[in-house]
Formats: C-alpha cells, sequence, structure tokens
C-alpha cells in the first residue's frame, strides 16, 4: 500500500489544546476516522493533514517527502490535491451553488471536463435542482452539500472532512458516508472526524483523541 | 465562466467602493497637483533663473557738472551695442523708468536730479563683457562705469526658490506616504474582516501570489477613476491659474503656454501611470506578505 501520511512522534500545542506524540500511517484508500469529545483537538490535527498547520515537535510527511515550511510551493499544489470539508465553511452567498463550485474547479485548475464533473456531483448529492439558486436562499443542510460538492469537484486523492454529517439529516448523512466509502474504495484517502458512532465500521481506522 | 478577480472584487472593499472613488480622487488631486505645480514653479523659476544669471547692468555716472549723460556719448554707446547684436542682446533702461522706480516721477526736469546712463546686456561670454566694459569706458570718455553681473546677486534668490521647491517636494512626498498608509489600512481592515473566506481560498490551494496580484489588481481598478478624473482636473486648473497670472511673464515667448500646457499634460500622465504601476507593487508586496505571514496558522 502507498504511504500518503506519516506522522512521526508529533506534538501540537496550541494556546488551549495540546496534541502530543503521535505516531499514524495513513495510507492510499484508507477510511481514518478521529474521534473524540469536544474540545479534544480534532479539527486541530485535522489542520495538519490539509497542510494548514506544521506540527510544533515531530515531522510530518506527505508521499514520502517531509513538510517543512520552506516546502511551500509542494504544499500548495498538495492543496490543490485535496478535497477540504470544513464545519461553518464559507461559501459566497451572492453568488449561486453553480458558480461556488466553480471557483475551487478554477483555483485547482480541474483537468477534466467542469460540466461533467459538476452534473456527476449534483446527481450523487441531489444538488440538480438548487444548481442555479443563490447560497443566501439554501437551507443549511443544502449548504453542507454544497460545501461537499466543492470539496469533491477537483477529484482529489485525498479528502479531509470535519463533522461532514454537520446539518444533514439522517438520510442525507448515510448518503454523504456511503459516497466517502465508495471513494475510498476507488483509491481515495478520507480523513475524517465524526460524532456519529453508528456511521464508522469495523473496516475503518480509528483515532481516538482523549 | 466566472472570475477569480470578480469574485475578489465582488467580496472584497464592496461597499468601501465609494469611499475609494472619492477618497483616490481628492487625494491624487492633491498629490499630482504638486507636480503640477512643482514643475510648473520649476520651469518658471528656472527660465527666471537662467535668464536673469546672464545680465550685466552697466551704470554710467554723470559728471560732476551733468544732470544727464550726453545724447551724443548715450548714442555713440547704444550704436556701439547695435553693431553687436548679433553676440549680445542689450536693453537701454528709460530715464522715466528709473525715476519711476525710485518714486521721483513728480520731479521735473528741472530740478537738482542728475540721472545716470543704465543699459542691461545679455550674455555669459566673460570676453565679450569684457570687450563691452572696455570700450564702453573709451566712448563714455572716462566716466565712471559701475558694472553688476546679475548673477552675483542671484544666490540669495535661488536658494530660496530651491528653498520653495524642497517645500513643494517633501509636501508631495507626506501626502503620498499618508495615501498609502490609507490604503494599507482600508485593504487590511477589508481583509481581517472576510478572512475567512481568503482562508477557504489558501486551503484550497491559492498561493499567496495569486491572491496578492489579483486584489492589488482589484483595488487599483477602484482608484483608476477617481485617479483619471483628477489628473483631468489638475491639468485644468492649473491651465486656469497660468493663464490667470501666467500672462505677466513677458520674459517667456509666445508658444511658452502651449508648451508649459503639452508638457504640464504629459507630465501628468506620465505620473499617473507611474504612480498606479508603483502603487500596484506596494500592494502586491504588503498583500504577499500578509499572506505568507498566514500560510500556516501560528499558535
Amino acid at each position: 500500500m502507498n504511504e500518503i501520511f506519516f506522522l512521526d512522534n508529533i506534538s501540537i500545542f496550541s494556546k488551549k489544546k495540546k496534541i502530543e506524540n503521535i505516531n499514524l500511517k495513513i495510507c492510499r484508500g484508507d477510511f481514518f476516522v478521529i474521534k473524540g469529545s469536544n474540545s479534544t483537538g480534532k479539527s486541530l490535527l485535522l489542520k495538519l493533514f490539509y497542510l494548514k498547520l506544521l506540527p510544533s515537535k515531530g515531522s510530518l510527511f506527505l508521499n514520502g517527502k517531509k513538510i517543512t515550511e520552506e516546502s511551500k510551493k509542494k504544499i500548495i499544489e498538495n492543496r490543490k490535491k485535496m478535497g477540504v470539508i470544513l464545519q461553518n465553511d464559507y461559501l459566497i452567498p451572492f453568488f449561486t451553488v453553480y458558480q461556488n463550485i466553480e471557483l475551487a474547479s478554477q483555483i485547482q485548475n480541474l483537468k477534466t471536463s467542469f460540466a461533467q464533473r459538476m452534473n456527476e456531483i449534483s446527481e450523487w448529492l441531489d444538488l440538480d435542482d438548487i444548481k442555479n439558486e443563490k447560497i443566501m436562499n439554501l437551507s443549511n443542510s443544502q449548504k453542507q452539500k454544497v460545501v461537499i460538492a466543492r470539496a469533491l469537484i477537483n477529484n482529489p486523492n485525498i479528502i479531509i472532512a470535519d463533522q461532514p454529517e454537520t446539518f444533514l439529516d439522517e438520510v442525507s448523512t448515510r448518503k454523504i458516508f456511503y459516497l466517502l466509502e465508495s471513494l475510498s474504495k476507488l483509491g481515495s484517502t478520507i480523513i475524517i472526524t465524526s460524532s456519529k458512532d453508528p456511521h464508522i465500521k469495523s473496516s475503518h481506522k480509528i483515532l481516538e483523541l482523549n | 465562466m466566472i472570475y477569480f478577480q470578480e469574485i475578489i472584487k465582488k467580496t472584497l472593499l464592496k461597499q468601501e467602493e465609494k469611499f475609494f472613488h472619492g477618497i483616490s480622487f481628492i487625494i491624487i488631486s492633491l498629490i499630482t497637483i504638486h507636480i503640477a505645480v512643482y514643475f510648473n514653479f520649476y520651469k518658471f523659476s528656472s527660465n527666471w533663473l537662467e535668464l536673469e544669471s546672464k545680465k550685466t547692468t552697466f551704470i554710467i555716472s554723470n559728471s560732476i557738472d551733468e544732470k544727464k549723460i550726453p545724447l551724443d556719448v548715450t548714442e555713440r554707446i547704444t550704436n556701439y551695442l547695435s553693431g553687436k547684436s548679433e553676440k549680445i542682446e542689450f536693453y537701454v533702461i528709460d530715464s522715466n523708468l528709473i525715476k519711476e522706480s525710485l518714486g521721483l516721477t513728480n520731479l521735473s526736469d528741472m530740478s537738482g536730479l542728475s540721472l545716470p546712463f543704465i543699459f542691461q546686456i545679455v550674455t555669459d561670454d566673460k570676453f565679450i563683457l569684457d570687450e563691452v566694459y572696455a570700450s564702453v569706458i573709451s566712448i563714455s570718455e572716462n566716466r565712471l562705469i559701475e558694472k553688476y553681473s546679475h548673477q552675483d546677486q542671484l544666490f540669495e534668490i535661488s536658494s530660496f526658490v530651491n528653498r520653495i521647491k524642497l517645500i513643494i517636494f517633501m509636501m508631495f512626498l507626506v501626502i503620498i506616504t499618508l495615501f498609502a498608509f490609507l490604503v494599507m489600512n482600508i485593504v487590511k481592515a477589508a481583509l481581517i474582516s472576510n478572512y475567512k473566506f481568503l482562508e477557504m481560498l489558501q486551503i484550497m490551494g491559492a498561493s499567496s501570489f495569486d491572491l496578492s496580484k489579483n486584489i492589488s489588481q482589484s483595488i487599483i481598478k477602484k482608484i483608476v477613476p477617481g485617479a483619471i478624473l483628477s489628473t483631468i482636473f489638475v491639468y485644468l486648473l492649473s491651465t486656469l491659474l497660468m493663464k490667470l497670472f501666467g500672462v505677466n511673464f513677458d520674459f517667456f515667448d509666445s508658444s511658452f503656454f502651449i508648451e508649459i500646457n503639452v508638457t504640464t499634460f504629459i507630465i501628468l500622465i506620465l505620473f499617473i501611470v507611474t504612480f498606479l504601476i508603483v502603487l500596484l507593487f506596494f500592494l502586491m508586496s504588503y498583500l504577499f506578505y500578509f499572506f505568507e505571514k498566514r500560510f500556516f496558522d501560528k499558535f
């Protein structure tokens, strides 16, 4: 299996939270779940995976290469290949669903046809009816689906999601988890934090933070 | 198709757009007016100083029993100077003008006032000056002749003129610096209030360079209308001022007004283009630093 992330004795010290001595390996196609109660530093650890944070101690390796403050060019390239779903993620309210997703494809230089990929994602996430709606007219659950669609538009190798089930009903949550699992089986690496145990399966790799 | 810059334009500084137009018009007018004044004053003062420094005044004093230098002597001097008209320009100062400048216009010719014969020549050739001096002594039949080079007397004036130029230049620098800081702070406030959006773009993979380039271009586009209007306004204002005050400068030739207007216009255009390019690079550098500083979350 190809190693994607390798965390070598990593510690992160923020003003309020502390994560110490983490050693783990995430490989291609892994479905990795970070569990833990509130304020245990799940989102903080996730920042490390989407390269917004560097460890205070230890080393972070991505695709076998050490990530340092000097490797910004490499970090930008890797960020473009990632799909990131965050809690309360920012969507441009006066743009349509279509335009918000198109923005991500422009920044990440989508290689395939945007229209074709957009159709696929709209179908998966039931966005067809609201494609031309402005974000400000959508409900929270619809916005969350747009955030997910935006993260998936570039067909990313790594999908990082901070509680993707936020604002979603039970049916939609199940659908999203099924979609993420399918992508994992197709070779994408999924790293998520989740507070909903029923959706976590034995096949998933789990890290529990205390 | 939507464009990255379009999004930034609509997201950032949307409410500040009118403020940007207004403030850029007022402040760029102030800056360009300094350019116009500096250039016109520079042009005027350097032309004036150049012309004046070439002048030498000759004062031929009367003999004790004379009220005026005899006509035949003044005619001979005038004829001598006319003979040299290819090399020098000369002006004979009219006796009425001397009286006027001394405040003695009401004094009749019958009074005891004796008036010297004064003329000025325009040349910077010292050899010709010495030649004229020697010749005039002999033509004037050894009367007392005083020679004053204006260049020596202009030292004080030129240092005063330089001080005025320095003040204009310093004011220009102060306003330009304040404007740069004002723009920088407005932009910083807008960036901080929209940071969630910009952070999202960074996480998606937008580089600091792309962000700073697009945002700077967007800001410059907001400044351009005010800058163009202010250039036109200052050009019209400087033309009006020259029309009102410039007419008395009769030592310039007739084409001077057109020449100075055209050059003022070209200089203002060149300045505004340079100013906007420099501002673009300044903003780009500042924004690049802003985004690089926030490339990683730091605690």
